[in-house]
């Protein structure tokens, strides 16, 4: 599903002529099979979400290429960039990013809008993706009328709502409660054993890295194998 | 995403920030509104002064004022069958003047109207029009223009005392009677150039028709029309032979061409100066004037775009605001997978509409405006100066031309000023917008 090759990256700070050049990722190698669950962790600062990012197409790494169930996305523009992240990727973010003056349904409805499919349809997916996330009660709520857990829910909702193949999750359950966290969990489970999604979650979190088949970590900038089996 | 649902989120947008859309499309509407009103006026003095008589006979009226053959005197009856051979004339005018004359009736006097000696049948093709009466059958017949009962003055009268400031008769010294049917006394003089006595010669005629009064009612007409015959018997009277070639044939001293449209009226005067005429068309003057106010209608719309690039400054400004407030939205919904071309769309459209409902807007009150101006305007004008004000005179006038090339411009400007603001939503950072640094 996912296959990184020498990926190395660093940041520039600063203005020209007097930039400091920011090294974070080095010559990292990563491969992630369908329907695995892999957790990333590290400290703090190490690159996780540098390299998440890199995969989700936010950013260009300084080199090495990636490749996205069988697609090398190395090298696109944005608009390439945004049309395959529709197809393709789900993204879950800690603090949820769910647009402020849209319902529930709408910020779930919006990937059906965007790759506009027809509206009768797009009613009944929601609805359908609202049960499974057991929100069905909350549709008409605006994110500020629902819990962290709920929101993230909404979050997760929206993600799945074009069924992509891969999730890339950066501290799902960071801002979230232990209850939440295990409910969370488990509808990560589910997911993964029912529609066999393949997700990628960075975590510092030993309950979160509990449920997924491999763990690996990041450390100075390169990758460490903490269990489970290295790819190859 | 369709174009459907594009539109509902311009709509969510706007809905909003309601006070600042609207107060937006209000410059909007305010620039083009002035645009319109300003140019209108361009467009309806034209309309007023020189679109009817574009319509009239008097572009498609080329005067014949003389021929290369200079020892020729005037237009021989050979020289009338010449022009009218020629293609698209629909009439010829040949006129014979009838040199110093004054009209007496009653103790009255027309001192010296342009007193001429026309073909009838010629007239009616050229196209006369009676006020009233009919047209001249007997020797001793003429019609009058519509104001020459206006230059009646009373005899024995002082001219200072007879003449207003302007010109006219005093009302009390003005024949007072209609002057149809009348019989007239018609007096000729002659001052030869041998320095010998001047002669005169009287005949009793009789008014039978008024013309129509001209469309410009500025124009005062004072004039006279008789048939050739009682010229010959005048010019009898008088001894008077330069009106005749030396076989008894009429000269003609002016002689107008009738074209059947105007775009025949070029190539006739090419003809005309192939034989060897001088002529002359008002059509050419016509279309420098028309030249002239078309520059200056161009000058007012310019004017007016500068009020629509001054309101478009407001849709830049609300536009990149709208931007900045929403950079968080674009930035989640870039990172969900929004193409930039879309997001570009969303602002585009919603500055589009601005713009489109500015325009349309101000189009609307435009014509309420000029409808108002050429309604009150007048009456003001009535008020101050105690001049009735001629009905044709059109202060603003306009054409469906006006409002597209208003809307035109409006739209155009609105793009523009929109595109920076749209090239900015695109160019929002996903990461940045996420962690709220914009
Ligand atoms: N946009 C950026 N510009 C410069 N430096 C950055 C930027 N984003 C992250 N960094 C730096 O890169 C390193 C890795 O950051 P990050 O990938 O966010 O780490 P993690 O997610 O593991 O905490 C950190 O030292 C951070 O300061
Ligand atoms: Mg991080």
């Amino acid at each position: 599903m996912i296959t990184i090759k020498q990926v190395s990256h660093h940041y520039t700070m600063g203005k020209k002529a007097k930039e400091t050049i920011v090294p974070v990722l080095h010559g990292i190698d990563l491969h992630v099979e369908k329907g695995e669950i892999v957790s990333l962790i590290g400290k703090s600062g190490s690159g996780k979400s540098t390299l998440l990012h890199i995969i989700g197409g936010f950013i260009q790494p300084t080199s090495g290429q990636v490749e996205i169930n069988g697609t090398p996305i190395t090298g696109w523009n944005e608009g390439q960039l945004a049309d395959f992240r529709l197809q393709h990727i789900g993204y879950i973010f800690q603090n949820f990013q769910l647009i402020p003056s849209m319902t529930a349904a709408q910020n779930i409805e919006l990937p059906l809008i965007l790759n506009g499919t027809p509206k009768q349809k797009r009613q009944q997916k929601v609805e359908n993706i609202l049960r499974q996330v057991e929100l069905e009660a909350f549709s008409e709520h605006y994110p500020s009328e629902l819990s962290g857990g709920q929101q993230q829910r909404v979050a997760i909702a929206r993600a799945l709502i074009l069924d992509p193949p891969l999730i890339l999750a950066d501290e799902p359950t960071g801002s979230l409660d232990s209850d939440t966290e295990a409910e969370l969990l488990t509808l990560i489970r589910k997911l993964n054993k029912q529609n066999g999604i393949t997700f990628l979650i960075i975590t510092h979190d030993q309950e979160v890295a509990a449920i997924a088949d491999r763990q690996l970590e990041i450390r100075d900038g390169q990758m460490k194998k903490v269990k489970g089996v290295m790819p190859v | 995403m369709t174009f459907k649902d594009k539109w509902r989120f311009v709509q969510q947008n706007m809905k909003k920030n309601k006070v600042r859309v609207f107060m937006t499309i209000l410059a909007a509407a305010m620039g083009s509104c002035f645009l319109i009103v300003l140019a209108s006026v361009g467009f309806g003095l034209h309309d007023s002064l020189i679109k009817d008589e574009l319509e009239s006979r008097a572009v498609t009226k080329i005067d014949i004022y003389g021929t290369d053959d200079e020892e020729q005197l005037g237009f021989t009856t050979e020289n009338i069958a010449e022009l009218k051979q020629i293609e698209n004339v629909d009439a010829v005018r040949q006129i014979q003047s009838l040199g110093e004359t004054n009209f007496h009736l009653d103790g009255y006097t027309n001192e010296m109207p342009s007193a001429i000696a026309v073909d009838f049948e010629n007239e009616k093709q050229a196209g006369i029009e009676l006020g009233s009466g009919r047209l001249p059958e007997k020797e001793n017949e003429i019609v009058v223009s519509s104001d020459f009962a206006e230059f009646l003055g009373k005899d024995g009268v002082e001219d200072k005392d007879k003449f207003a400031e302007d010109g006219t008769i005093q009302s009390e010294y003005l024949y007072k009677e209609k002057v149809l049917n009348k019989e007239i006394e018609l007096e000729a003089s002659t001052f030869p150039e041998d320095g010998s006595e001047p002669r005169t010669a009287t005949e009793k005629v009789q008014i039978v028709g008024i013309e129509a009064a001209p469309a410009n009612e500025y124009i005062y007409t004072n004039s006279v029309k008789t048939t050739p015959e009682l010229k010959r018997t005048l010019d009898e009277a008088l001894n008077v032979t330069d009106s005749y070639t030396e076989q008894g044939d009429p000269l003609y001293d002016q002689v107008e061409v009738y074209a059947s449209n105007a775009e025949a009226v070029e190539p006739i005067l090419n003809s005309l100066d192939e034989k060897g005429y001088l002529a002359y068309s008002n059509l050419e003057e016509l279309k420098n004037i028309n030249i002239l106010f078309n520059v200056a209608k161009a000058g007012l719309i310019i004017v007016g775009t500068i009020a629509v690039l001054i309101a478009s400054i407001g849709i830049y400004n609300t536009m990149t605001m709208a931007v900045t407030e929403r950079a968080p939205d674009i930035g989640i919904m870039k990172a969900i997978g929004a193409n930039p071309k879309t997001i570009k769309q969303i602002f585009l459209m919603e500055s589009t509409f601005i713009g489109l409902a500015g325009a349309l807007i101000g189009t609307a009150v435009a014509y309420l405006i000029s409808f108002l101006v050429n309604v009150g305007v007048p009456l003001i004008l009535e008020q101050i100066f105690e001049e009735e004000i001629p009905a044709t005179l059109q202060l603003s006038s306009i054409p469906f031309l006006l409002a597209a090339i208003s809307i035109t411009i409006c739209l155009i400007v609105t793009i523009m000023s929109g595109s920076r603001p749209a090239k900015q939503a695109t160019n929002v950072d996903v990461l940045r917008a996420l962690r709220r640094e914009i």
